[in-house]
């Protein structure tokens, strides 16, 4: 998944950043408000956004996009502890609250259900001949594991958590390679080849002048 | 607390009480005082009134009996009896021959007086008060007009008597109204009081309002001011709480998160030393949440309804299996119950325990909350101490807490108007706790 992480403290933000790309996932951090509402127009699945910044509140930034009709999926990271701040945070348009300290571990594990339920499915989910884990970042064509490489992992999770959606190839290269990518024009294009020839053909369909999606003959 | 507990175990003497005592005691000697003094001027008075009255009766009847034809040859000695009751009697008598010659129906046979006195006289060996007067044209015959000792006595202790009666009964009516009107007056204190109960210092609404007694005044005023610095004592600690915990929680996390990339980083044989340092890290960071729940325990518990499992499944990271109810529920501020569950726990984890059972069950209108691990205890004269301090809620350096677990738990027990409590298990230790429900504040 593409996470933005919007948390002012380096050695807090700089960990997380390497931890959750260990884990496979895109992650782009910025420390302050006026970044992160930059970077709000890129497609992201989650943000992970501390309470307090140097610039402002999170909350009430997250509130700010969520009247602007952002749909992206938010866990407030936060130092408050209290009841009602969690009441705020949930209210304020968060999708799940954790209160620091926490186990790095558990934030990995709240991204896997996240990311279960963006598929849409508890466990794995089916796409014709293919069968996707998102929590345990596997693939099986014909019931037979598939060895898929990162990036190639992380297209097709893309494509898996915007099932039925046409992703454009801009947002795709976002998704996948976050800001600090730094693709070839036609790396893309190499990535989801090779992704059909280890999955299937129809896996991934071509809308040309749109962008990708997940195939719609497969899907069903 | 300990006050409180002092003031429920003694019986206190109530003011009202007290001034009615001290009012009844002073109402019965003022009306002995008011009475003897009336006892001894009525006498006085009344004596000398029944004296001239009865030299007045004489001299009445001595002029009836001056103008008969002949006093002293009366035909009948005895007159018949009265159609009246006769309070005085008179007797007509022969000095020379010291013979009664002439008597009103009751008077005796036998003469009073024999000699004239200018005063009124005691009757000799009989219990009569008498004046005596003599006729002008028979001087050897004697007027005695007598009245008995009986009714002279008899209208002094109906006198006293009454005037006695009528002084108690008008303290006791004052008393009365005294009683009444004290209750009625001690009334701001009371609504003081339940002012006072009522007063959050976060709230300045609830702070009391006037009594409108200019004496109670410099207290109210006492109560608002210390209302005020307590009020900002708290604003204060807990925006200090608030940034302490943002100063704490966040690098705390950091380190955490950087241990963690360090251990998947390093190699093997450097991962348990890491592995021990973010341990030791996560220890802190046990303690710090401590501190920080100690800092709010003082507070006003934000109770909820809220299930077993929802605050002890976060708590599973420890290495120790947890056995609870999964369907209990529990009302109680969370907030603050769970660092005390987090420093429990982690507690029994450093004595070597593998297992905690935390059993909740209710007790009237109290909810018991047991947490009992396998370790490997604590020794008897530790858990003595411990148990010692507890009830004094002694918590420094001499009372044997080792940890800040049994502290903070007390505290936050005794915040929810609850008490901790060491038991003695046969292997291992149990805390429990109890605390009063009914008191939820939100849910949600």
């Amino acid at each position: 998944m593409r996470l933005l992480v919007l948390e002012d403290d380096s050695t807090l933000g700089e960990a997380l950043q390497e931890f959750l790309r260990m884990d496979g996932h895109v992650v782009d951090w910025c420390r302050t408000l006026s970044q992160a509402s930059v970077l709000a127009r890129e497609p992201y699945d989650i943000w992970l956004l501390d309470w307090n910044l140097p610039d402002g509140s999170g909350v009430d930034w997250l509130r700010s996009q969520r009247i602007k009709g952002m749909t992206t999926a938010a866990i407030v990271l936060t130092a408050r502890d209290q009841l009602q701040d969690r009441i705020a945070g949930l209210d304020g348009g968060a999708d799940d609250f954790m209160v620091k300290p926490f186990a790095p571990e558990e934030l990995s594990a709240r991204l896997r259900a996240f990311s279960r339920r963006l598929a849409g499915s508890a466990e794995r989910k089916r796409i014709g001949r293919v069968e996707v884990d998102i929590a345990a970042k596997s693939a099986w064509l014909n019931g037979v594991h598939v060895d898929l490489t990162a990036r190639e992992w992380a297209i097709l999770e893309a494509l898996v958590l915007r099932a039925g959606r046409i992703v454009a190839a801009t947002d795709l290269e976002a998704l996948v390679m976050g800001l600090e990518g730094d693709i070839a024009s036609n790396a893309l294009q190499v990535h989801i080849h090779k992704l059909r020839s280890k999955l299937g053909k129809g896996l991934i369909e071509t809308i040309r002048g749109l962008g990708y999606r997940l195939g719609a003959d497969e899907a069903k | 607390m300990k006050q409180n507990d002092l003031m429920v175990r003694i019986n206190l003497s109530s003011i009202r009480n007290r001034l009615t005592a001290l009012l009844v005691a002073g109402a019965i000697g003022l009306g002995a005082l008011i009475s003897i003094s009336i006892w001894w001027v009525v006498d006085g008075e009344l004596t000398e009134l029944m004296d001239h009255g009865l030299q007045e009766s004489a001299e009445l009847i001595h002029n009836v009996l001056s103008s008969a034809p002949d006093p002293t040859h009366q035909q009948h000695p005895s007159r018949p009896d009265s159609e009246y009751a006769e309070h005085l009697i008179w007797q007509l008598v022969n000095v020379d021959t010291g013979k009664v010659i002439a008597r009103s129906s009751n008077a005796p046979d036998t003469p009073l007086a024999t000699a004239w006195h200018a005063d009124v006289q005691h009757a000799v060996n009989a219990p009569w008060h008498m004046v005596t007067l003599e006729f002008r044209h028979s001087k050897q015959t004697l007027l005695v007009v007598a009245q008995t000792e009986e009714e002279r006595h008899e209208a002094l202790v109906d006198t006293l008597g009454y005037t006695l009666l009528t002084t108690l009964t008008v303290c006791a009516l004052g008393i009365w109204a005294m009683s009444r009107r004290m209750r009625v007056e001690l009334q701001p204190l009371q609504q003081l009081s339940d002012g006072v109960r009522n007063y959050d210092p976060l709230l300045p609404a609830t702070a009391p309002t006037s009594t409108g007694r200019a004496e109670l005044q410099p207290i109210e005023n006492a109560i608002y001011d210390l209302g005020q610095r307590l009020g900002q004592r708290i604003i204060s600690e807990q925006a200090f709480t608030a940034h302490a915990a943002h100063a704490l929680r966040t690098p705390m996390a950091g380190i955490d998160a950087q241990l963690a990339l360090a251990i998947r980083e390093a190699p093997e044989a450097l991962r348990p030393r890491l592995e021990r340092a973010r341990e030791a890290a996560s220890r802190l960071s046990r303690v710090m949440q401590a501190l920080l729940g100690m800092f709010r325990s003082g507070l006003e518990p934000r109770r909820v309804q809220i299930p077993l499992r929802q605050l002890l499944e976060p708590l599973g990271s420890t290495g120790l299996h947890l056995a609870f109810d999964p369907y209990g529920q529990i009302e109680v501020d969370p907030d603050l119950l769970t660092p005390v569950l987090i420093n429990l726990l982690d507690n029994a984890h450093r004595h070597k325990a593998k297992n905690v059972e935390i059993t909740v069950s209710e007790i009237g209108a109290m909810t018991r909350l047991i947490i009992q691990d396998d370790g490997e205890g604590c020794p008897t004269e530790v858990f003595n101490n411990m148990r010692e301090a507890l009830d004094r809620q002694d918590y420094g350096p001499q009372s044997g807490f080792k940890g800040l677990g049994i502290i903070l738990a007390d505290l936050v027990m005794r915040a929810h108007g609850g008490r901790t409590k060491l038991l003695s298990p046969a292997s291992g230790f149990a805390l429990e706790l109890t605390w009063p429900r009914g008191h939820t504040a939100t849910a949600s």
